[in-house]
């Protein structure tokens, strides 16, 4: 069995060679077969979702989806592939619950809406009675082993929490306070976050997670850090309209303040993402998207909150807004003073003297300055 | 009044997102059937507000398979509002995109939706439990099936690779924008995107087909049950530099086709979670939730083509394009899908063949920032409309009305039922879970995820049934 440095040397290889999971699916396939670790027990839960994560997991290119469902994973209850309805696809949840706690995965797709006591979004029907998604969570998620949320809804409340918010939608950790959630963010999450999450979770169990609740795995580094487009915003050399080729930063890119490793990992057949397409990256693993990442073709601090002026209701919202332009604009001002965008940017000579080091503050996305640095 | 036996089978599985059937049986015979979605997400009111240039990108949130429909018809919408011009470069693409998007639909569609139905399938999750209920494949066509089936998962990540060539990424891709899309042509892209189809071409003659054929042979009856009322439409999509379209525009009403005017669209939310209003035009009427609703029983409002109940969808498309047809339930349904398919993978080569390497693909001039728009596309499962209205570059009023909401949508004000469950009448029932009734209600390939207004069924058993 692999031991967990060589695993997470294999996370980064695989990222590169964009192989990931063909790299550790054999040894987890074996070790299934040697018996070491059991072919897990998985239910997966869709509550408010686009079921986008589904379909993202089927486009997993290395493991195949096929693999993972004779090998890897005993893929109990999911509604979009189940071949049985009704009271029989229910019971075999009801039996997983009652005969197997603590040792099944409880994975929830979708945003955990809340308004009227859930009943905007019923799951399953029980014995004459709806349950509410709501519920179904909590009931299930208070038994698992593991209880991982898939997808920008299930972790942060996504799109469906978008202002208004009509159906006070939130992510899973937020009402299963009593449990640590591992947080698989993305809009949708890539397939090897969720598979590679999966499986470190059969092999060592708890993956390490950043204040969000995310694997390190994958959501250490920002999007901006590993740009291949870095280069251009270095030197001040920004695209002025969505489509061309130059840094995107200036037409609303939120890699700066995005933490995953779509540069290296890149989707489908990894093959494109979304700034190899010309598009901004739109922050869609962040706790803030979609509200505070929108406009998403538009740079930040130019266009004001969804809702205008009269957003008297959102004033912690837009708080943190505030944050998100400064984290954006602070970071380009250190570039300023670290003089990498001057050179074209302001066409001066000049050298900034004594250079302030810049140190990366932990509780929010943001570079700042050392205090004590001239 | 005789006392009819209630079922209610709840979650119907595959499908996308949860849908509830509600069964009222006599003597095994279906007599009456309430379909109802049990999720409200409140996308209209959540894209009032925002940027119109986001609007592509928020509305594919409302389905993760079908997500390069919404994205196109929100991008059409826009643009008749604001006024922009997509040049022709980046009609193609749009075109590539969005096929790549209906083949990897459809074949998902067919092998994980529709066929574990008829086979048995392997002893592992998800087909455990199995599901016994007349089974007519002998052992060895259910080993081909099965090992189809794992297949079938493989081609169609290779149609979302195809969708990522230009789209950037799927689902939920970033290429389709208002005014073009934004990935260059250059002849890496088109053999990429080529060999990608023609990947997939091989595997719709040499496994597709022939199974649908298969599936058509042994279930003869299914050719007849599950049909609808007659009633299709189709909005057009595709559409050429020259101005034509690979899907027709057209209605069917009783028989009589006639030409589609957008109109007489309306909708209404008599039976469903929301604050009462008659008929209305997608352009005036509002989206209010509201679970006080007596006589409420789902989210999906009720859309009605001059006031009558449509059905959408490859068949639909099939009938208004003067295409053959063998029949019209639910393996016709099936049978239609398929055949689209390899339409639109063939003429994908042919879209390949007439971009010009280099020239623009998107141009996002604006006449003016303010402006009404009608975005309608075909989607994957049939008409899909958005209506927009546009104050100063942000959205001030936005609608959506969704195949599914068309073929599944709650009764109107008069009690018509909707195709989807009309179609289930008189339907001989044996299996407790109503497999037979799954069959038909899967053919449509309902996405309720779709029904982006979709709620609480406590209301639900108030219903009086007249008999």
């Amino acid at each position: 069995m692999l031991s967990r440095r060589d695993f997470l040397k294999l996370v980064i290889k695989g990222a590169i060679m964009g192989n990931f999971c063909e790299l550790i699916a054999p040894s987890l396939a074996q070790s299934v077969v040697a018996g070491e670790v059991k072919k897990l027990p998985v239910v997966m839960i869709e509550t408010g979702t686009c079921t986008g994560d589904s379909i993202s997991l089927d486009n997993i290119w290395t493991p195949t989806f096929s693999d993972i469902l004779s090998n890897i994973v005993d893929w109990r209850y999911d509604w979009s592939m189940m071949q049985t309805q009704g009271a029989s696809a229910y019971k075999v949840l009801q039996e997983t619950y009652e005969k197997m706690p603590n040792e099944y995965i409880l994975i929830v797709q979708g945003s955990m809406i809340q308004r009227d006591n859930g009943h905007y979004n019923h799951v399953v029907f029980d014995n004459g009675k709806l349950i509410t998604g709501l519920e179904l969570v909590r009931r299930m998620g208070l038994k698992a082993k593991y209880v991982v949320a898939i997808g920008s809804c299930a972790t942060f409340g996504g799109p469906v929490a978008g202002y208004p918010n009509p159906t006070q939608a939130t992510g899973v950790q937020n009402i299963l306070p009593e449990r640590r959630v591992i947080n698989v963010s993305g809009c949708p999450a890539h397939p090897d976050w969720i598979m590679g999450t999966l499986l470190h979770l059969a092999l060592y169990g708890e993956p390490e997670l950043e204040k969000f609740g995310r694997p390190k795995l994958f959501y250490a580094e920002t999007v901006h850090n590993r740009c291949p487009r870095r280069r251009d915003y270095d030197q001040g050399i920004f695209a002025t309209d969505i489509g061309q080729k130059q840094c995107l930063f200036r037409v609303g890119c939120k890699g700066p303040v995005t933490y995953a490793d779509c540069p290296i990992r890149r989707w489908n057949d990894h093959l494109n993402w979304p700034i190899g397409c010309n598009t901004p990256c739109i922050g869609c693993t962040e706790p803030g998207y979609p509200d505070l990442m929108s406009p998403f073709t538009a740079h930040l601090p130019d266009i004001p909150f969804p809702g205008g002026t009269k957003v008297s209701t959102d004033a912690i919202g837009l708080g943190v807004l505030g944050l998100t332009s400064v984290a954006l604009v602070g970071h380009a001002a250190t570039a300023l003073y670290n003089g990498r965008l001057q050179k074209n940017l302001l066409k001066a000579s000049v050298k900034a003297p004594n250079r302030p080091s810049v140190k990366k503050v932990k509780t929010i996305h943001q570079y700042k300055l050392k205090k004590n640095m001239k | 009044m005789n006392i009819l036996e209630k079922r209610t089978i709840f979650p119907l599985t595959r499908l996308h997102a949860p849908m509830l059937l509600e069964a009222w049986l006599e003597n095994g015979e279906i007599k009456d059937a309430f379909i109802s979605d049990t999720l409200y997400r409140g996308f209209e009111q959540i894209l009032v507000g925002r940027s119109a240039m986001d609007m592509p990108y928020y509305t594919q949130r409302i389905c993760g398979i079908c997500s390069s429909a919404h994205a196109i018809t929100a991008a059409l919408a826009v643009e008749q509002a604001l006024g922009m011009h997509v040049p022709p470069n980046g009609l193609l693409v749009r075109n590539l995109i969005l096929a790549s998007d209906f083949i990897q639909n459809h074949i998902r569609h067919l092998y994980l939706y529709i066929l574990p139905d008829y086979f048995r399938g392997p002893d592992i999750a998800p087909f455990l439990p199995h599901s016994e209920f007349d089974l007519r494949l002998s052992s060895q066509e259910t080993t081909a099936m099965t090992e189809h089936y794992f297949k079938a998962i493989e081609i169609s990540r290779v149609a979302h690779a195809a969708f990522a060539v230009f789209g950037g990424k799927a689902p939920h891709g970033h290429g389709l924008v208002p005014g073009g899309t934004t990935m260059e042509v250059d002849a890496d892209k088109v053999s990429r995107y080529q060999g990608y189809i023609m990947e997939v071409l091989s595997f719709i003659d040499d496994v597709l087909l022939p199974d649908v054929e298969l599936i058509k042979e042994r279930y003869p009856e299914y050719i007849n049950l599950g049909k609808g009322n007659g009633n299709y439409l189709s909005v057009g999509g595709f559409s050429s530099p020259e101005g034509s379209t690979l899907f027709p525009q057209g209605v069917i009403l009783q028989g009589k086709q006639e030409n589609f005017d957008e109109q007489q669209v309306t909708e209404d939310v008599t039976n469903a979670w929301y604050k009462p209003h008659g008929p209305l035009h997608p352009m005036e009427e509002d989206t209010v939730p509201d679970l006080s609703q007596a006589k409420g029983y789902s989210w999906v409002k009720s859309p009605r083509y001059r006031g009558q109940p449509v059905e959408v969808g490859p068949l639909a498309r099939a009938i208004i394009n003067k295409e053959a047809v063998i029949g019209h339930g639910a393996i016709p349904r099936t049978w239609a899908r398929a055949l689209e398919l390899k339409k639109l993978a063939k003429t994908t080569l042919e879209w390949l063949n007439r971009l010009e390497p280099g020239s623009k693909t998107l141009d996002t001039k604006m006449e003016q920032d303010s402006g009404i728009g009608i975005g309608l596309h075909e989607a994957m499962r049939g008409s899909l409309g958005h209506w927009v209205s546009i104050k100063n570059g942000r959205v001030n009023h936005y609608q959506i009305i969704t195949p599914s909401a068309l073929n599944f949508g709650s009764r109107d004000e008069t009690g018509t039922r909707s195709v989807g469950e009309s179609s289930l009448l008189g339907l001989k029932i044996q299996t407790e879970d109503l497999m037979e009734a799954g069959r038909i209600i899967r053919s449509f390939d309902p996405c309720f995820s779709c029904s982006v207004h979709i709620m609480d069924g406590q209301n639900l058993y108030k219903l009086k049934i007249q008999v």
